[in-house]
C-alpha cells in the first residue's frame, strides 16, 4: 500500500533543471503525490565567500573570478527565484499540487531534516561530470542513500512511451508488488511483476511502447540498504525511473 | 445651268414610268427542300460539324496542323454555345491524334525552400510517383522511431554518451582525488565552482584560515591556483569533447537513418531510373532524410521548433509530399482540350494558396494549385477574348507565357503590391500548346489595332461566317442542323412544314431572302419553344404553327414598347396621318431594338423653307439629337439640290428638317430619301400622301441607297395602318436594292396579295418624288427649263423667287448704308 504523501526534491542545484524538474513533476503526478521542493542555503559557501583570495571558476565565460560576498548572496537568491519558479510553473502545468521552500543548512542536513519515512526523496543525476565531482552533490548523494524514505532515482535520459509499471521483487510477498499494482490500477496501466534475482529485462527492443516500463519499484536489499551503485546501473539499462522502497519503512509519518 | 451629268440624269426623268408594287412573290422566298424526302426530322440524317463555315475550318486545320510558335488560333463569329462546341469536338478529333502530355508535379527544393522544382512524368506515373512518396513517408514514420528505440542503436548511443561522460569524469575525478590529498574542496556556487581549503570533509572555517600564517595561507592559496588552473584546463576541454560527442552521435544517427532508408528510395528508384530529374530529387530526398531524421523520432511540437528545419503550414514530413500538379492518370487518350470559362490570372496561369499560421500567410509547394494553361499543356486551351481581356493581368500574362514558352505562376497580390507575405518562386514549367480565343469582330479588330503583339501570337485567323448562300443544297443541311439540334436537345420531331418556316427565319433574322443565318443558338431557342408549345398541345410532332406560335410569342413577349408607341399614334399623341396629303411632310420609318428584338414605327418628318443663305437646317443636328451619320446625309440633301437645280446665283433658301415628336435622339441616314422629299414638296409647295411611308438613304446624284431593317419597318406602318384599317392605297417605299432582303410576316404579304397594301421599290428620288405627290418630276427640256408644270420646275421657280429676294434685300442693305 502507498502511505506516502509527499515527493521532496532539490538540494543540490543541478536538479532545478527544466528537464529533471519536468521528470520530477510527472513522476509527482503519476504517484499521485505533493511536490515539494527545496532549494538548500549551503552556509558552507557563505563562509567560503569570506576567505580572504578566494575565487570561482565561473561557466559563463570560462574564467576565474575573485569571490564577492555580496553578489554571491544576491546570486544565491536569485537562483532560489528561479529554482521556484520553475518548479510552481511545471506543476502548475501538469496540474500537480507543490510547495516550496528554502532551507539554510548543509546538504546533508537538510536531507534529514526534510524527508520524513513517508516522503519519497528524488535523486537525479546531473548531466555534467564536474557537477557530480563537486562536494554538495557528493553530500547529497550520501544522504539519501543514508536516508530512511523511500528513494526515487530519475534516469538520465528517459524512453518515452513506456505505461508498465514493474515490480522487481525478492519474494512474492514483496511490497514493491502491492504498490505497483495500485498504481497501476490508478492510472489504468498494466503492473508486471518480475525476479529481481533474476531479472528478464534485456530485451527491451522487442517490447511495444505500452509495455516497456513506465515506473520500476524494488524493495532495498536489506543486507545492504545503502548501497546505490546497483540502482544505478538498472536505471541506466532500463531508461526508466526506480522506486525504492526502504526495506523496513518506519512509521512515523 | 445643269451640269452635264445632271442633264443626263435629266433625259432619264422622262424614261420613268409608274413604278410597279411589289408581287407577294418578291416579299418572302419560301423554302424549297423538295431535293429532301422527309416527313419529319426523324427522316433526316442529322448535320455532324460545322455548316458553310469552309474557310474557318481549313483556318483550324492550319492551325493545328503548324507546330511552330506563335500559330493559335484567333475565332471570329463563333461566340454562340453551339457554335464553340462544334469548334471544339473539331479541336478534340486534332486532339487524339496528338501525344498524351506529361503529368506534372511540384516537389520541395531541398536546397532553396522557396523554389520549389518542377518534374516531369509520362503521363500517368506521377500519380504513382506520388503515392510511392506518401507510402515512403509512412513507412518512414513507422521505421525510424522504431529504428532509433531499438536496443542496438540505444547502446551505441549510450556507448558514446557514456565514452564522453566518462572522459569527462575521469578529469574531474582526478582533479577531485587530487584537491582531496591537497585538503581543498569543490563548491558549487550559483555561478560555478569555487576551490577552497577543507578539513575532514567540511570548509575550514574563514576566522581559522584568517587566522593561520601568511606563509601557510599562500601555500594553499597556490595549491588552489594550481588546481584552478587545472580545472579551466578541463572545462575549456568539455566543448571540444561535446563536439566530438555530437559529431559521433550524429555519425551513428546517420549509419543508423541510412540503413533505414535506403532500401526504401532505392525500391523507389528502381521504378524510376529512366527519368534523371527524379533520380536526382530521390538522392536528394536521401541526404535531406539523413540530415533531418530528427522530426521522424522526436515527437511533432518538437520537430517544429527545430528552427530551420521546421516546416510552414503541415507536419514536418510534408516536405517529402508531391504535389501532383496535372496528371493524364484519369483523362482519355492524346492531347487535352481545356476550356476556362473564367479566365483570372490565377486561374490561367495557377496559383499559389497561403494559410494563416501564427499570425502571418504562409506557403509551401504544396499549395500550388494549377491553372488552365497547366492543364491545358500540350493540347488546346480555348478562352473567351472579352473575357480575357476584361480580367486584370490575364492578357499580358497570356502573351508572356506564348513567349517565354513557359508558365510561370505569378501572385497577383503581389504583383500589385497588396501583400508581402512569404511567397514562393516555383520552377517555371514547360509550355506547348494552341490557344484558341474566341471572339467577335469588334473584339478582335480593336484589339489588332490596339496590341501589335496581337498577330505576333495569333497568326491564324478563323473567321465565322454568319450567314451562307440559299441555295435548295444550302436549305436541305439546314434542314439537317435542325434534326441534328432536334436530336442533341432531346425534342420532339418537327414535320416538314415546320423546317420550312424555320429555314425561311433563319433568312429573316440575317436580312436577306438569299441567305441563311449560320447563328445555331437561334435555331436551336426557336425549336426549344416550338417543341415546348407542341408538347403543351399534346402533339407528337412539332407543326409549323407551334413554330409560327413561338415566333410570334417572341416577339409579343417584347412588344411591351411597341404597342405603347402604337398607342400613340393611333390615340393621336404621336402624330402619324395615313390618309390625306400636306406639303413639306412625310412618313418616315425607324427600328428600335428591345430585349433582342427589332420593330419598325413611323416618325412623321416635316420641312419648312424660306428664303436665306442656301443652308439646310437639321434641327437634330443644332439641339445636338441628331448622330453624325444622321447629320451626314442631312449635308447630301445640299449636294443633291446644288446638283440638280444649279442656278447662276448662290441658293438662297433657308430650310429647317425636323423628326417631329422624337425625344431620344435620331441617328442613322436610312430617312433621307424621306427628308429630300419633304424638302422638295416644300420648296415645290406640293403636297405629299400620307398613306404613304418612305425609306432609304439617298446620295448627291439623288440614287436611293439600301438600309436596314426593312422587314421590321415596313411592317411597323403596316400594323398601323391596319389597326386603322386598310385603304388599298397605303404603301411603303423602299430602296429597291433592299427588295432581296425581304421576308415579310404572312400577314403583310396576305394584304399585299389581295391589294389591300403594297410596297414600291424605288431606285432614285425622281421615282420616289413622282410616287408621293403623284406629279410628274419633269425634265430639263431643251430651253434649259425643267418642263412646265413639273415638280422640279416648280421648285427652281421658288428657288429663283427666293434668289431675287435675297438679291432686292441684299441692295436695300447696301443702299441703307451710312455714306452710300
Amino acid at each position: 500500500m502507498i502511505t506516502y504523501s509527499r515527493l521532496v526534491f532539490g538540494f543540490h542545484q543541478a536538479a532545478f533543471n527544466t528537464a529533471i524538474v519536468r521528470q520530477t513533476v510527472e513522476a509527482a503526478g503519476l504517484l499521485d503525490l505533493e511536490l515539494h521542493g527545496i532549494y538548500v542555503r549551503d552556509p558552507e559557501l557563505m563562509g567560503a565567500a569570506r576567505l580572504s583570495g578566494l575565487r570561482e571558476y565561473r561557466l559563463l565565460g570560462n574564467r576565474v573570478e575573485a569571490i564577492d560576498i555580496g553578489s554571491l548572496g544576491d546570486s544565491i537568491e536569485a537562483a532560489a527565484r528561479r529554482a521556484q519558479e520553475l518548479v510552481e510553473a511545471e506543476a502548475a502545468h501538469k496540474k500537480v499540487r507543490s510547495r516550496f521552500e528554502v532551507l539554510t543548512s548543509a546538504v546533508g542536513e537538510a536531507i534529514q531534516a526534510a524527508a520524513k519515512a513517508s516522503d519519497i526523496v528524488v535523486l537525479s543525476q546531473p548531466d555534467s561530470a564536474l557537477e557530480r565531482s563537486s562536494e554538495p552533490y557528493r553530500q547529497y548523494l550520501q544522504a539519501v542513500s543514508q536516508s530512511k524514505s523511500a528513494v526515487l532515482l530519475l534516469p538520465r535520459r528517459s524512453r518515452p512511451g513506456g505505461s508498465r509499471i514493474l515490480a522487481l521483487a525478492r519474494t512474492p510477498q514483496d511490497k514493491s508488488i502491492d504498490v505497483a499494482r495500485t498504481i497501476a490500477d490508478r492510472v489504468h496501466g498494466l503492473a508486471g511483476v518480475e525476479d529481481l534475482r533474476n531479472p528478464q529485462h534485456k530485451s527491451h527492443s522487442a517490447l511495444k511502447p505500452s509495455e516497456r516500463e513506465r515506473l520500476v519499484i524494488a524493495t532495498r536489499d536489506p543486507a545492504n540498504n545503502t548501497l546505490f551503485s546497483q540502482w544505478l546501473d538498472l536505471i541506466g539499462e532500463r531508461q526508466a525511473p526506480v522506486l525504492l522502497l526502504p526495506s523496513e519503512p518506519d512509521t512515523d509519518g | 445651268m445643269a451640269s452635264k451629268s445632271e442633264k443626263s440624269a435629266s433625259k432619264t426623268n422622262s424614261e420613268i414610268g409608274p413604278v410597279k408594287p411589289l408581287t407577294p412573290e418578291q416579299l418572302l422566298r419560301r423554302a424549297d427542300l423538295s431535293a429532301l424526302d422527309f416527313k419529319t426530322t426523324k427522316d433526316l440524317t442529322p448535320l455532324k460539324g460545322l455548316m458553310g463555315q469552309r474557310r474557318a475550318i481549313d483556318a483550324i486545320d492550319v492551325a493545328t496542323g503548324i507546330e511552330n510558335v506563335g500559330f493559335n488560333l484567333f475565332v471570329l463569329g463563333a461566340s454562340e454555345r453551339l457554335a464553340r462546341e462544334s469548334v471544339t469536338v473539331t479541336l478534340k478529333g486534332s486532339a487524339q491524334a496528338r501525344p498524351t502530355p506529361p503529368d506534372w508535379i511540384y516537389v520541395n527544393n531541398f536546397r532553396e525552400q522557396h523554389k520549389p522544382t518542377a518534374i516531369a512524368f509520362p503521363a500517368g506515373r506521377g500519380g504513382k510517383f506520388k503515392d510511392a512518396m506518401e507510402s515512403l513517408v509512412d513507412d518512414l514514420m513507422a521505421a525510424l522511431p522504431a529504428v532509433f528505440q531499438s536496443d542496438e542503436y540505444q547502446a551505441q548511443r549510450s556507448a558514446v554518451d557514456e565514452k564522453f561522460q566518462k572522459l569527462q569524469g575521469d578529469a574531474f575525478a582526478e582533479l577531485q582525488k587530487k584537491a582531496s590529498e591537497k585538503q581543498i574542496a569543490l563548491l558549487r556556487t550559483p555561478m560555478g565552482f569555487a576551490l577552497v581549503p577543507s578539513r575532514d570533509g567540511k570548509v575550514v572555517p574563514p576566522e581559522e584560515f584568517n587566522n593561520l600564517g601568511e606563509d601557510e595561507r599562500k601555500q594553499i592559496q597556490a595549491v588552489i591556483r594550481e588546481l584552478e588552473t587545472e580545472l579551466e584546463h578541463i572545462i575549456r576541454q568539455i566543448p571540444r569533447w561535446e563536439k566530438q560527442r555530437r559529431e559521433e552521435t550524429k555519425h551513428l544517427n546517420s549509419e543508423t537513418t541510412q540503413a533505414a532508408v535506403d532500401p526504401e528510395i532505392d525500391e523507389i528508384l528502381a521504378d524510376y531510373s529512366d527519368l534523371p530529374r527524379v533520380v536526382e530529387y530521390l538522392e536528394a530526398v536521401r541526404e535531406d532524410l539523413v540530415k533531418n531524421v530528427a522530426i521522424f523520432i522526436l515527437r511533432d511540437e518538437e520537430a517544429s521548433q527545430t528552427g530551420e528545419d521546421s516546416y510552414p503550414t503541415g507536419n514536418a514530413f510534408d516536405r517529402y509530399k508531391v504535389n501532383l500538379l496535372v496528371t493524364r492518370a484519369d483523362h482519355e487518350e492524346g492531347a487535352p482540350v481545356i476550356e476556362e470559362l473564367h479566365p483570372t490570372l490565377s486561374n490561367l496561369t495557377g496559383r499559389i494558396e497561403h494559410i494563416a499560421a501564427q499570425g502571418v500567410l504562409a506557403t509551401n509547394f504544396r499549395l500550388i494549385k494549377a491553372g488552365s494553361l497547366h492543364r491545358a499543356n500540350g493540347g488546346f486551351l480555348l478562352l473567351d477574348a472579352r473575357g480575357l481581356l476584361t480580367e486584370a493581368f490575364s492578357w499580358t500574362a497570356l502573351k508572356r507565357a506564348l513567349r517565354s514558352r513557359t508558365i510561370k505562376i505569378e501572385d497577383i497580390n503581389q504583383l500589385i503590391g497588396l501583400t508581402s507575405t512569404i511567397s514562393l518562386e516555383p520552377e517555371p514549367i514547360p509550355l506547348d500548346l494552341k490557344v484558341v480565343l474566341f471572339g467577335d469582330r469588334y473584339t478582335y479588330y480593336l484589339l489588332s489595332l490596339f496590341d501589335p503583339e496581337l498577330h505576333e501570337h495569333f497568326k491564324v485567323l478563323a473567321d465565322f461566317e454568319d450567314s451562307m448562300e440559299r441555295t435548295p443544297e444550302s436549305e436541305a443541311l439546314m434542314a439537317r442542323a435542325v434534326a441534328s439540334i432536334i436530336e442533341r436537345e432531346q425534342l420532339l420531331p418537327m414535320d416538314r412544314a415546320g423546317v420550312e418556316l424555320v429555314v425561311e427565319n433563319s433568312a429573316r433574322l440575317i436580312e436577306h431572302s438569299g441567305k441563311l443565318g449560320l447563328s445555331p443558338d437561334q435555331v436551336r431557342d426557336l425549336l426549344v419553344e416550338a417543341s415546348h408549345y407542341a408538347k403543351a398541345a399534346e402533339r407528337e410532332v412539332i407543326s409549323r404553327d407551334d413554330v409560327q406560335k413561338a415566333l410570334d410569342q417572341r416577339i409579343d413577349r417584347a412588344s411591351r414598347v411597341r404597342e405603347l408607341l402604337q398607342e400613340q399614334v393611333l390615340k393621336k399623341v404621336a402624330l402619324i396621318d395615313t390618309e390625306g396629303s400636306r406639303v413639306g411632310q412625310i412618313n418616315g420609318l425607324s427600328v428600335m431594338k428591345t430585349a433582342g428584338e427589332s420593330f419598325g414605327h413611323p416618325t412623321r418628318i416635316t420641312c419648312r423653307v424660306r428664303p436665306g443663305s442656301g443652308k439646310v437646317v437639321d434641327i437634330e443636328r443644332e439641339v445636338e439629337m441628331g448622330g453624325p451619320i444622321h447629320s451626314k446625309g442631312v449635308l447630301i440633301l445640299s449636294g443633291f439640290l446644288a446638283g440638280r437645280f444649279a442656278l447662276d446665283a448662290p441658293m438662297s433658301v433657308q430650310a429647317s428638317l425636323v423628326f417631329e415628336q422624337s425625344y431620344g435622339g435620331v441617328e442613322g441616314d436610312s430617312a433621307s430619301s424621306a427628308e429630300l422629299y419633304t424638302l422638295l414638296s416644300a420648296l415645290a409647295d406640293v403636297p405629299i400622301r400620307q398613306d404613304l411611308a418612305v425609306t432609304g438613304s439617298v446620295n448627291q446624284h439623288g440614287d436611293v441607297q439600301a438600309i436596314g431593317g426593312a422587314n421590321e419597318k415596313i411592317e411597323g406602318f403596316f400594323d398601323i395602318c391596319k389597326a386603322r384599317g386598310l385603304t388599298g392605297s397605303q404603301a411603303v417605299l423602299i430602296p429597291a436594292s433592299n427588295v432581296q432582303h425581304l421576308m415579310l410576316r404572312a400577314d403583310v404579304i396576305a394584304a399585299c396579295e389581295e391589294g389591300k397594301f403594297a410596297i414600291y421599290p424605288v431606285s432614285t428620288i425622281d421615282e420616289g418624288l413622282e410616287l408621293v405627290t403623284g406629279r410628274p418630276v419633269g425634265r430639263r427640256e431643251d430651253d434649259g427649263q425643267f418642263t412646265e408644270g413639273s415638280v422640279y420646275r416648280m421648285i427652281e421657280d421658288r428657288l429663283k423667287a427666293f434668289t431675287q429676294v435675297r438679291k432686292s434685300l441684299a441692295e436695300d442693305g447696301k443702299g441703307n448704308k451710312p455714306g452710300n
